[in-house]
């Protein structure tokens, strides 16, 4: 059993899937994708090649539904199959082989379609496509509920075993340079939905700019305690020159805070969680 | 943050990427490949941009080691880059930028390349190469026992958080379909993922068809 989202945000300009299934390593085969071009899930009897042959009939201008089309028209095991495009544009189209295990179907909505195989009933893809919130602020908080609405919904009754969340935007990936936003996978969790989400907050701490509110000035008092625990956990500014920014960009380097780093101020994310190492640090 | 063996399997005609760190969701950054092309890891203070443009380079033909020197010679942040390449005929390069954060640095042989920053000390590349020499089983297999080896001689020095493995054969040889992954596994965020990720690779050996669909 498989049941996925793909869509699209028109507010960030993001294309997304995410997905979870009975079997290992889901994200390995379903989500394909790219910025300005769209997304694609290909499960059930999925044929992998309709990824990549589905973003090449999306960047050469088809529609979702005329890419959906071409896809199945030429595949003799078509009727197992079940794909879901969603284009540049937004648009959506589905296919669901009709020799899919029941209970297999989708649905749409504005810039999104959700689908499933192998379900306990309709009831589910319902429930997945009423949870899909666009006032919902970020993206892929937005794609998590609506899986974790599936599951709620009876998704997991024959259990789960792996998930996956991608999201394209351009100049998203780390060091800007290409489209791969965020891409996440539970390849063989007891709970993945659950870890998907888990590792979706992890993401917002490496890779999120701190919101500018509430950002802290790195002086005075507050620089002084800085200082300290730098110290404690072994990056102290003494061997900076004294550069209590250098000596912090270091630490939080290593520790892989650099996108929630800038010189003179301080995330209070970031900071409570070197509070929290050099506590560990000074106990014997 | 990182290290990583690239290699070709010539029994196999495959090419692969296994890789370890403490860093979050490694698989999704590291590994670049194609199947009868070659295969990049692109780590350290990392440019994604290394693993699509190395892979267009060895698609036009370039060697492992002309691609290193295509991708750092342009490049004014090379010195904080690493990258192991292993090209369609299996030949290896390494490259390790001057201000990778120590212990940084690679070693290549004969159709592998091992590199590795912000390690224990230079044992744990030594580890690596040494265990892939000797490893036994599927390419996936040996390339995850190497990273194992590693990973027991003190691998990250900050500890551990993620690690992935992906194999690419040649697309001829596929008649399912034109996609030529084999294999791509990743633990994202765990305690012991090295671990993890052996037990992923037997599970996807011993039950092919429960993978990814």
């Amino acid at each position: 059993m498989t049941f996925s989202i793909v869509a699209f945000d028109p507010v960030s300009r993001s294309w997304g899937v995410a997905v979870a299934s009975k079997c290992l390593a889901v994200g390995f085969a379903v989500p394909w994708g790219g910025a300005d071009i769209g997304a694609i899930a290909t499960q059930a009897l999925a044929n992998l090649s309709y990824g990549p042959d589905g973003l090449d009939l999306l960047r050469g201008g088809l529609d979702a539904a005329a890419t959906v089309e071409r896809l199945v028209g030429v595949d003799p095991l078509a009727d197992q199959r079940q794909l879901a495009v969603i284009d540049a544009d937004g648009r959506s189209a589905n296919h669901t082989g009709a020799a899919c295990m029941d209970w297999k179907g989708h649905r749409s909505g504005e810039h999104f379609a959700v689908q499933g195989n192998l379900l306990d009933g309709p009831h589910v893809v319902d429930a997945m496509a009423a949870a899909y919130d666009p006032g919902q602020a970020h993206f892929g908080r937005r794609l998590l509920a609506c899986l974790q609405a599936g599951e709620a919904a009876g998704g997991d009754r024959r259990g789960l075993e792996s998930a996956a969340l991608s999201i394209w935007q351009e100049g998203a990936a780390y060091g800007g340079g290409l489209d791969i936003g965020t891409d996440l996978r539970v390849d063989d969790h007891a709970t993945p939905v659950t870890e998907l989400g888990r590792l979706l907050d992890l993401h917002f701490l490496y890779f999120e700019r701190p919101d500018p509110q509430t950002l802290l000035p790195l002086d005075g008092a507050l620089a002084a305690e800085v200082a300290a625990a730098l110290d404690a956990v072994g990056y102290p500014p003494s061997e900076h020159g004294g550069e209590l920014d250098a000596a912090f960009a270091q630490w939080s380097g290593v520790n892989n805070y650099e996108e929630r780093t800038q010189p003179g101020q301080l995330d209070p994310i970031v900071w409570a969680i070197l509070q929290g190492q050099a506590v560990d640090a000074g106990r014997p | 943050m990182t290290y990583s063996i690239v290699a070709f399997d010539a029994a196999a005609t495959q090419w692969g990427v296994a890789v370890a760190s403490k860093a979050m969701c490694v698989g999704a950054h590291v590994p670049w490949g194609a199947g009868g092309i070659g295969a990049v890891a692109t780590q350290a203070y990392h440019d994604l941009r290394y693993g699509a443009e190395g892979l267009g380079a060895l698609r036009r033909g370039r060697t492992a080691e002309e691609v290193v020197g295509e991708l750092t010679v342009d490049d004014p942040e090379s010195v904080f880059r690493q990258l192991g390449v292993v090209d369609a005929s299996g030949r290896a390069a390494t490259f390790t930028g001057a201000q990778c954060t120590p212990w940084a640095g690679g070693r290549h042989g004969d159709s592998w390349a091992v590199q590795g920053n912000i390690l224990a000390g230079p044992h744990v590349v030594e580890a690596v190469a040494a265990a892939y020499g000797e490893a036994i089983g599927t390419f996936a297999e040996r390339l995850v026992t190497a990273l194992l080896a590693g990973d027991a001689a003190g691998g990250d020095r900050r500890g551990r958080q993620s690690a992935a493995v992906k194999v690419w054969a040649s697309p001829l040889d596929r008649e399912r379909e034109r996609l030529d992954v084999e294999l791509f596994l990743r633990i994202d965020d765990a305690e012991l993922p090295v671990h993890d990720l052996q037990r992923l690779v037997r599970q996807a050996i011993a039950e092919p068809d429960r993978l990814g669909s």
